[in-house]
């Protein structure tokens, strides 16, 4: 009977003199630790586009929308943190590791919309020049360019566009030429992979 | 003849911290009968695994409970490694005793935060704030080793998604330490408190055959003296090779669920100490491409008893079936019992007893109909007191001509 009191008077006295355990949220931030999870940011000029973020995310939390125009066809990556459960699925999946990263933001409080919760990210596309169809972005063709190496002059597509892009070929003005039928000049030209099949049976 | 009054608790009450329905037919101060309803959170998540990847459902089954958000993952895990040979034959070493680690810091954050939320049911709001200021150093550690203080996003099937560093053992075996003394503290104050004795001792008891009759899981049956634990009679992880027991009490009332829970909580501590030591360097993830046709089935301690998943594949890379029973689902069905001849001042404490978890329970949502029983919400008791408004007001106006 006498144990418990003796305890309760030291713990008493004991959490008199200590400071208090809770801290001053907003005005003394608190720092997370290394390894937190928080919301995921795309980076420019690391993320190639790819889309790979988009098919693993478990909770679709990432939208992906190609958009072919007359003048220009762009890819547009949207992140919604409102969504978003912080998982690290697009991280640990993202073909270039920096394209997506997980920052140490946990506070999601806005005073905005909800839907405003969000980042997204523009990407130029490639345009398939029989069909006109995307076929990925170009930063992801140079990517596998770069990656390839010389194996990149195997390819005519990928050949043609780093060639382009080097300035070594004529920059040409894109005109999908959807009623012109393949030959055998069109295998070199940027084509899509179902018209290369085409190009490559048909010549 | 006795006059019976019916208390309703729930669904939506600031006692609870989840959606349920408790009726308490009352006499007097004594319980009589209790009916139990429930299904006011049931969210479809086994017909949403079969429109999910093999890789995406770990993540919708950790959101099935905020608390078990190792246990529900792991035992999917279990049960997709059955079907492709077995959880020993496929994750590498390092992986399950990383696993194990998880679902035991599990168990202490778990264990806490029932035996915080029993305080504050029995009216020691200390009790609470101090058992939660010292699952706070555990979740800590949930955010060290996984990056997220809940939802760790931890298992995948055939190891784990990420690694423990090696600078952080000795800070983990630190926080450890400084554990133990609250823990000291809390067994003290339960074990040596007459007032916590007078107030749990004797109350809600279920007895050994009763709770064989029920099949109560977990903690709940090992207070009333059944020996169970998968821990020990399926052994995952790396528990066969440590060295750890099984806490049993007889008793079967409330003060045997806290004792077993505190007890557990060092068995706990224990365990993860010695997978800190014996962890083992190595690969954390056997890389999984495909999963072949086949059913399997995972079985878990989670810490309120046994969580089962079944899972049935048919070689495509979405699961056919996903069948999820957990723990609460037979435990609370015990309520039946124990509330039953206590009084109303002790049916909070004794419902809580079981460690209910109903977002894990609901799975299925039965509608009863062609009951005599009615319930009234508030539009119905509006309705009522205007009926009798208007018998009233037809009496009155009758006598008047």
């Amino acid at each position: 009977m006498h144990y418990p009191k003796l305890r309760e008077l030291k713990e008493a006295i004991k959490s008199l003199l200590s400071a208090p355990y809770t801290s001053r949220f907003p005005r003394q931030p608190h720092k997370p630790y290394e390894r937190f999870r928080g919301r995921p940011y795309f980076h420019e000029e690391d993320c190639i586009g790819c889309g790979a973020c988009f098919e693993v995310c478990p909770v679709k939390a990432i939208d992906m929308e190609d958009r072919v125009e007359d003048s220009c066809a762009k890819r547009k990556l949207t992140v919604h943190w409102d969504i978003c459960i912080c998982c690290g699925q697009c991280q640990a999946n993202c073909i270039t590791e920096k394209g997506i990263v997980l920052s140490q933001e946990f506070d999601l409080a806005t005073t905005e919309k909800r839907e405003d919760l969000k980042q997204s990210i523009e990407k130029d596309l490639v345009i398939c020049e029989s069909c006109g169809k995307p076929i990925c972005p170009c930063d992801q063709y140079a990517w596998v360019a770069k990656k390839l190496g010389p194996l990149t002059f195997s390819n005519a597509s990928l050949l043609l566009f780093y060639l382009r892009s080097a300035g070594l070929a004529i920059k040409e003005k894109f005109i999908p030429l959807k009623d012109k039928p393949l030959n055998r000049s069109s295998r070199v030209k940027i084509l899509c992979s179902s018209c290369r099949r085409q190009a490559v049976i048909k010549s | 003849m006795s006059h019976k009054i019916i208390v309703p608790i729930g669904p939506y009450h600031p006692l609870q911290e989840e959606p349920e329905f408790f009726q308490l037919y009352v006499e007097g101060e004594k319980v009589v009968d209790i009916d139990i309803i429930i299904g006011y959170n049931h969210r479809g998540i086994e017909k949403l695994s079969e429109s999910k990847h093999y890789d995406q459902v770990a993540f919708l089954v950790e959101r099935i409970c905020g608390i078990c958000s190792s246990s529900h993952p792991y035992a999917y895990c279990l049960a997709v490694e059955d079907l492709l040979g077995g959880e020993a034959n496929i994750v590498p070493e390092r992986a399950l005793y990383i696993r194990t680690m998880i679902n035991e810091l599990e168990r202490i954050h778990s264990h806490l935060l029932w035996f915080g939320l029993a305080g504050h049911f029995i009216g020691y709001n200390t009790v609470w704030m101090w058992a939660w200021k010292y699952r706070e150093p555990v979740l800590d550690m949930f955010e060290m080793i996984t990056g997220n203080r809940n939802s760790y996003a931890m298992f995948k099937i055939g190891g784990v998604r990420r690694d423990i560093k090696d600078e952080d053992i000795p800070i983990l075996n630190k926080m450890l330490d400084e554990l133990t003394p609250a823990l000291d503290l809390f067994r003290g104050a339960v074990m040596d408190d007459p007032v916590i004795k007078a107030r749990l001792k004797g109350i809600g008891i279920l007895t050994k055959e009763q709770a064989i009759d029920w099949c109560v899981v977990g903690p709940t049956a090992r207070a009333s003296g059944i020996n169970i634990d998968v821990r020990r009679d399926e052994p995952y992880g790396v528990f066969d090779r440590i060295d750890w027991k099984v806490i049993l009490e007889e008793d079967g009332d409330i003060f045997a669920k806290t004792v077993v829970r505190i007890l557990e909580l060092y068995e706990s501590v224990n365990i993860i100490r010695q997978c800190l030591d014996k962890i083992p360097k190595g690969a954390i993830d056997a890389d999984i491409k495909d999963i072949p046709a086949g059913e399997g089935i995972g079985r878990v301690e989670a810490p309120r008893g046994e969580c089962f998943h079944y899972i049935k594949s048919d070689g495509t890379n979405r699961p056919v079936r996903h069948k999820i029973r957990a723990p609460s689902y037979m435990n609370v069905a015990s309520d039946k019992l124990t509330a039953v001849g206590g009084t109303i001042s002790d049916a909070t404490i004794t419902l809580a007893a079981v460690d209910p978890c109903y977002c894990c329970t609901e799975r299925v949502a039965v509608i009863n109909k062609g009951d005599n029983n009615k319930l009234m919400n508030g539009w119905d008791l509006i309705k009522l007191s205007q009926e009798k408004t208007l018998k009233l007001k037809e009496q009155y106006y009758g006598r008047l001509k």
